[in-house]
């Protein structure tokens, strides 16, 4: 039975392949600005989710245990999105990039959190006033997007 | 048709929306929907006559021969080959125990706003209680009427008011959006595959059919829980598909929460159809824990032709009844590990899918024995349907874990 | 017992029950003898152990160690035996003449479980 010996370690290292490229950081500029897009992309969605559970509860549609919960999921999603972007070590002429990712995706961490602490607490009567840097954030961050993309 | 026959229809098609409907359908079709609208909606088509098709060939094993396809396994092809089915599909469906406990714990964290890992241990008390002090039938009565409230989904479509015309368009289109690989949008069929013909809903489905001393005459009562309960479980996926199409596509949400599956439904009907949405969610999770959980159970006892069930007194079966509760346990400490229970979900559709020809092969073959199945045997349709799914599941199979990393998950 | 049946096919993987149909296990292996040139069926051998036994390799080794350890110490030590002449008819299934509770040897585990642990719970209902 030789061969299963073989086939055994054949399947480890494929294993081992897969999960070194799943977790390999980005080691070209072409790579590096897929993650900022794909970063991007992702802050974008924790944005507009976040805005649309506002607007349920301005009109009534949404309970407030809920909202608060995907508060707290948008923020945190962010925050792990933008801190594993911020770990890459930028390659080459990317620097700039990584200020613009690493600057938007402060602001939008800090809205979310806003907003999650001020559900925590209570405060809901000033959700729509701190939603309000969100529809601008979302521009900014489709531009970025796009300005990458290219 | 008789009272008692409406009855056991209605039961049966209950169960049947408990079974498709669960915790990775609430996931995959939700991400799908936003990412790729309705382009994947023919994915769920093939599903559902995929899986109708082997359901109603395990059940027709079941009544024919008083045994569950998985039980015919080893004696028919023997103990190597059924146990590495059983240890893969073992595999899978603790993995989705643990997901679908999760789910449960996700949806009393929504109606509740509590964190889901104190709702965790709540969740898996609550199905040890129901498990051991509910009879069978009357725990599937309970799950199925609650899953009705999943029907908001399909009343949310037409609220949210869509231009039908785009909605057919997309509909007609089997290509990824643009922006979007062909990668991601293969990816997301094995996904969607993996979540709908779940392996599980066969082993439960035979096995509640052995439970509920089905016999040849039943046929056609069990062919009617199949030719109703699995389309209309399609047709609420579809519906969840549509719903994240219409309010998430255009904004560029990506679905990663049951939050955002239920955000939709609230969006288009208000808090009294959230409420539902979140109702029917935790409906479809709790049934789907008790089922995969079930099968799982099922599984190794008649792997290993252990005394096995629910409607005998627990004592009677002891190994099965520890080997269930030893596994709810497990899952519920795994879930508390904090592993994302939607990653989990993900890996362990896509695991199940690749899974999919070995437990399809053994069920078509047995199906086919014209000795055993005498003139339940199959016919020309089941074998043509049954053979084109064996196909198509070997190609899903062989493209799962290439697609897996490559797309690292879909990402990109 | 003179019967001529292929024991591959009667009996080995094929599931046991007691005289009242209630599952036993499955015939995991069986043991010959050689008698005047002919081999008989002396009994059939049921648990994990006498299966992981016949599978062999790593896989097999391991099952059957593993459920050696999981034996109750007061049963004997290798596979539980039953004597085919218990053996009342094969088909559908593989049944017994005797009931579960007379058959002392066979699933240890199962009685060991039943009255260390499911029996004590409440609304559990009794083994035997």
């Amino acid at each position: 039975m030789r061969w299963t010996w073989w086939l055994a370690i054949l399947l480890v290292a494929l294993v081992a392949a897969s999960v070194w490229y799943l977790q390999a950081p980005p080691r070209t500029v072409g790579s590096y600005r897929d993650r900022a897009a794909s970063t991007t992309e992702a802050l974008r969605s924790q944005v507009q989710t976040a805005r649309l559970w506002v607007g349920a509860l301005e009109d009534g549609d949404a309970t407030r245990p809920a909202a608060s919960v995907a508060f707290r999921e948008a923020e945190a999603d962010a925050e792990a999105a933008l801190s594993r972007f911020a770990g890459y070590k930028p390659p080459g002429t990317t620097d700039e990039l990584r200020s613009e990712v690493t600057v938007v995706g402060r602001e939008v961490t800090l809205a979310l959190a806003a907003l999650k602490l001020a559900a925590d607490r209570g405060e809901w009567d000033d959700l729509p006033r701190l939603a309000d840097p969100l529809e601008p954030l979302a521009r900014r961050l489709q531009a970025l997007e796009r300005a990458t993309e290219r | 048709m008789k009272p008692s026959t409406l009855f056991a229809f209605t039961l049966g098609t209950l169960s049947a929306i408990g079974g498709f409907i669960d915790i990775g359908d609430l996931v995959a079709d939700a991400q799908v929907g936003a990412r790729f609208g309705l382009r994947l909606a023919w994915v769920t088509v093939v599903s559902v006559i995929g899986i109708m098709c082997f359901a109603e060939m395990s059940g027709r094993i079941a009544l024919k021969t008083q045994r569950p396809a998985f039980g015919l396994a080893r004696s028919r092809i023997g103990p190597r080959y059924a146990l590495a089915g059983l240890v893969g599909a073992f595999l899978v469906t603790a993995l989705l125990v643990m997901a679908e406990l999760s789910g449960v714990a996700l949806a009393l964290e929504l109606a509740s706003g509590f964190h889901y890992l104190l709702w965790v241990p709540v969740a898996a008390a609550f199905v040890v209680v129901v498990v051991w002090t509910l009879p069978f039938k009357l725990m599937h009565r309970i799950y199925g009427v609650l899953g009705l409230a999943m029907l908001v989904y399909v009343v949310a479509i037409w609220k949210l008011d869509p231009d039908w015309s785009t909605m057919w368009r997309s509909t007609a289109t089997p290509a990824p959006v643009p922006g979007e690989t062909w990668g991601a949008y293969l990816f997301f069929v094995v996904v969607l595959i993996g979540a709908q013909m779940t392996p599980y809903e066969m082993f439960f489905f035979s096995s509640g059919a052995v439970e509920s001393r089905w016999r040849p005459k039943d046929l056609a009562e069990m062919r009617i829980n199949v030719i109703v309960g699995f389309p209309l479980g399609g047709l609420l996926a579809i519906a969840i598909q549509a719903a994240a199409f219409l309010v998430f596509f255009d904004l560029g949400v990506q679905v990663d929460h049951i939050s955002q599956t239920a955000l939709p439904v609230a969006l288009a009907l208000g808090q009294v159809g959230f409420l539902l949405a979140i109702v029917g969610i935790f409906a479809a999770t709790f049934g789907a824990t008790l089922e995969t959980l079930f099968a799982t159970g099922y599984e190794i006892a008649q792997y290993f032709g252990w005394s096995y069930g629910k409607v005998q007194p627990p004592a009677r079966a002891a190994r099965f009844t520890t080997a269930t509760l030893a596994l709810l346990l497990i899952s519920a400490a795994l879930a508390l590990t904090t592993l994302d229970p939607i990653t989990v979900t993900i890996v362990a559709v896509v695991f199940s899918a690749a899974l999919l020809p070995f437990l399809f092969v053994p069920v078509l073959l047995t199906a086919n024995d014209r000795e055993l199945m005498g003139e339940l045997v199959n016919g020309r349709l089941a074998n043509a349907v049954g053979s084109l799914t064996i196909l198509f599941s070997v190609a899903v199979a062989l493209a799962a874990f290439p697609l897996l990393v490559l797309t690292r998950a879909g990402v990109s | 017992m003179n019967e001529h049946v292929s024991a591959r096919i009667a009996l080995l993987d094929n599931q046991l029950v007691d005289a009242d149909r209630r599952p036993i296990g499955r015939i995991d292996d069986v043991e010959l003898s050689l008698e005047n040139g002919t081999l008989r069926v002396d009994s059939i051998l049921i648990g994990a152990q006498a299966l992981g036994e016949r599978l062999g390799g790593t896989i097999g080794r391991g099952m059957a160690a593993v459920a050696a350890r999981l034996r109750p110490r007061t049963d004997p030590p290798g596979p539980a035996r039953i004597d085919v002449a218990l053996i009342e008819e094969f088909e559908p299934l593989v049944r017994l003449n005797v009931p579960f509770r007379e058959l002392r040897e066979v699933a240890g585990l199962e009685r060991w479980l039943a009255r260390h642990a499911i029996e004590r719970l409440p609304g559990a209902g009794r083994a035997d």
